[in-house]
């Protein structure tokens, strides 16, 4: 071939080539006006699907752990599950969280910030998980409602792939506890059952069953302590308090529109809708008596320590109003916490710390955990979902 | 005058109740039928001696919950204590400033616990009478399970809608909770749920009518017909509405709703439109659900039919997104509602 026809041939392609690239840039959108709000059509999948990710062994600092900051964020994404890991009282502690949608596990060493994915398998549709506190196994939620599928997964040090296992109960809410074993009210008939099961053993204990579905659970840390039972809360329906310890469903004289509580092995702080506002309260177990707290709070921003007879609480200055907890619920409300203390046993309440000015930001607490000796408290932004902790080992007087 | 008709209600469904009540109780029904029930200990349950002339004492409410106040009320039917001198006591104490009063105002015990109530009345001509009533507290819990829907992230529950089903649960306990073996006989307003009483009806279901408000009533009794408690609660009946919140296919839905108007960030955004309080039933089977921009009704050809994703074209604007679901079949079930979408 002559040389000028070998150009000739170039230059055409080039030219070619230059006009498809000029349609697609200016042109190449020619969908019809509604097909550019057609939906995706992204089926609600929740089959578990064993995915794996050799890249999961990256362990750069990732985390700045500031030793002086007494809250602290350490993720930037929501997660749907956490837990404080630690060998023992004198060992590194591990944040572990579950990533929303994946189910992947991360750990985040608190004391040098680094992070890593010790679960690269992929469960699609994670949207709640439970991680017990030896960090060995796991509990999956995937979709929701009465799609929703569950799965027991087996942390192993030497590989990312978790060894799953399909739970085939209609599981409504679930927890670990110390003792690394899970808790969970699953559906049974027209009402629930309470089961305690061990990873380990691969054994079930009922605990207790209830005759209805529209459960909210307080869990104790062990199946001994006592759980706390009542109906979701409304504020146009009236709620009850149940206990569960030494083996007997008790009803405790805690009732009221809207009623949230949330509990120790001593006491009870509750609050319900009265006067047209929500009020909270206090039931001290040991001496059968109910009397108002000193703040107002939301007892799903509380937690209780274990060790200090204490609970910790995000407290908002906003007041509440007829529509509590309702809007919250709905996200219509959020509020600008700060930390609060109290012991209602000695009557006390103290103001700890102001979130916003410690931290720039106005959080919306919500799950509250503790961790190991109460020496932090993990808790989520309910706007964000992302996940923070709160150094009460960090606070002067913090015994 | 709705209020004014509820409270007659109430009264109406109390006065009858009172009179069964008072008949039972006279009556001095044998309880040891029941003793056996695991956690509570019928033996002592409201009871009282009957006499032909003897004062009566009547409580109200019948059934105080513990902790409940309540009112102690002297009967003479008999019309022959004129000039008598009244004294009340509990547990063998004298009631402070009670002395010749006709009515007063007592506190029920804790659960598990009794509290007897006893009027002696010395007559003008010498005589006395005395009257004893042992008032043992039950809890009756009324549970309230609307079968309508909410998001699942949302923790609280839903309310009853216009022809929505709800399941309604009674828990009886005296601190213990009990379990079912009792007659169940409910009343939704004045209509009798369940033909009747039903023994271990401790659940029944209903579907609401279109009133804003309905009065669940529940009266538990032994098999043998004489009452041991019973509870009544006034719910609401309210209307579907939506809340449009964000979703993501990895990280699920927002749980604050999207700003109106909402703005694109990047270049599609998915919406979920979420009802909350409509029907399970039409919820998940609607005979209309619809989205619509503008004027224009848009294709809803997707697995989630209550969700759309908007993908921008380049163009700057604003339109309102429409959605609307309704069971056509019975109107009142169903919710519409729009947010601006500015581009």
């Amino acid at each position: 071939m002559k040389r000028p026809t070998i150009i000739i041939i170039g230059v055409i392609i080039v030219t070619l080539l230059l006009g498809v690239w000029l349609y697609l840039l200016f042109g190449g959108n020619s969908a019809a006006p509604d097909e550019n709000y057609a939906d995706l059509n992204l089926p609600n999948s929740t089959d578990v699907i064993v995915t794996t990710n050799d890249d999961s062994t990256s362990q750069e600092p990732l985390i700045d752990i500031n030793e002086l900051e007494i809250i602290q964020q350490i993720t930037t994404d929501s997660v749907i599950g956490f837990q404080e890991v630690q060998d023992t009282p004198t060992s590194t502690p591990f944040a572990y969280y579950v990533e929303p949608g994946v189910g992947n596990i991360y750990s985040i060493n608190l004391e040098t910030g680094e992070e890593k994915r010790i679960s690269a398998t992929t469960i699609p549709g994670a949207s709640k998980a439970a991680i017990t506190p030896d960090g060995n196994w796991a509990l999956f939620q995937a979709g929701q409602g009465g799609s929703a599928a569950f799965s027991l997964g087996e942390v192993r040090a030497s590989s990312t792939n978790l060894a799953l296992e399909p739970i085939n109960e209609a599981i409504l809410d679930f927890a670990s506890t110390k003792d690394n074993t899970f808790l969970y009210i699953a559906r049974d008939g027209s009402g629930t059952v309470a089961i305690e099961y061990d990873p380990v053993t691969e054994t079930s204990q009922a605990l207790f069953s209830l005759p209805f579905n529209e459960v909210r659970m307080d869990w104790g840390s062990s199946r001994d302590d006592t759980h706390y039972i009542y109906p979701k809360a409304n504020k146009h329906l009236p709620g009850y308090l149940y206990a569960f310890s030494d083996n007997t469903l008790k009803r405790l004289p805690v009732a009221g529109f809207g009623l949230t509580a949330v509990g120790s092995q001593e006491s009870v702080l509750f609050a319900h809708q009265a006067d047209e506002t929500y009020q909270s309260g206090q039931y001290i177990i040991g001496e059968d008596t109910t009397t108002n707290t000193v703040a107002e709070f939301l007892p799903e921003k509380c937690t209780d320590l274990d060790t200090r007879d204490m609970f910790i609480c995000g407290v908002s200055n906003e007041p509440f109003n007829y529509y509590t907890p309702d809007e919250w619920y709905e996200g219509t409300q959020t509020y600008s916490d700060n930390f609060w203390s109290i012991r209602p046993t000695a009557l006390a309440g103290t103001y700890l710390r102001n979130i916003t000015d410690e931290t720039g930001r106005n959080l919306d607490i919500t799950n509250l955990q503790a961790g190991f000796n109460s020496e932090r408290v993990y808790f989520q932004n309910k706007n964000d979902g992302t996940l923070w902790i709160y150094h009460l080992d960090r606070e002067p007087n913090s015994n | 005058m709705k209020y004014l008709g509820a409270l007659l209600a109430i009264y109406l469904l109390f006065g009858a109740f009172a009179a069964q009540a008072q008949t039972s109780l006279d009556a001095f029904g044998d309880f040891s039928d029941l003793t056996s029930l695991e956690g509570i200990n019928f033996d002592n349950v409201t009871t009282q001696a009957p006499a032909d002339t003897s004062p009566t004492i009547t409580i109200g409410p019948n059934f105080p919950q513990p902790g409940e106040a309540y009112t102690a009320t002297f009967n003479d039917y008999s019309a022959g204590s004129f000039g008598s001198n009244i004294t009340w006591l509990v547990d063998g104490e004298a009631v402070p400033n009670s002395t010749n009063r006709r009515e007063i105002e007592l506190t029920a015990p804790p659960a598990g616990q009794s509290q007897t109530v006893s009027l002696i009345l010395n007559r003008a001509n010498g005589s006395t009478d005395r009257s004893d009533l042992v008032v043992q507290p039950l809890y009756v819990d009324i549970i309230i399970e609307p079968q309508t829907h909410t998001p699942d992230f949302y923790l609280g529950r839903s309310l009853p809608s216009p022809g929505s089903l709800v399941n309604a649960t009674a828990i009886i306990s005296d601190g213990e909770v009990a379990p079912a073996d009792l007659v169940y006989s409910w009343r939704v307003n004045q209509e009798v749920i369940g033909l009747g009483p039903i023994r271990g009806g401790q659940s029944v279901s209903f579907e609401t009518s279109r009133d804003d408000e309905l009065i669940v009533t529940v009266e538990v009794s032994r098999p043998n017909g004489t009452k041991v408690g019973g509870n009544s609660i006034l719910i609401p009946s309210v209307n579907p509405y939506l809340r449009f919140y964000e979703s993501n296919p990895l990280f699920g839905i927002k749980n604050r709703p999207a700003s109106d108007p909402l703005s694109f960030v990047g270049n599609s955004v998915t919406l979920r439109a979420t009802p909350y309080h409509l029907d399970s039933r039409v919820f998940n089977d609607p005979s209309l659900i619809e989205w619509s921009l503008g004027n224009n009704t848009l294709p809803n050809q997707t697995a989630n039919p209550y969700e759309i994703t908007l993908e921008t074209t380049g163009a700057g604007g604003r339109s309102s997104l429409n959605f609307h679901v309704r069971d056509i079949d019975y109107v009142l079930q169903g919710a519409r509602d729009s947010i601006d979408i500015s581009l």
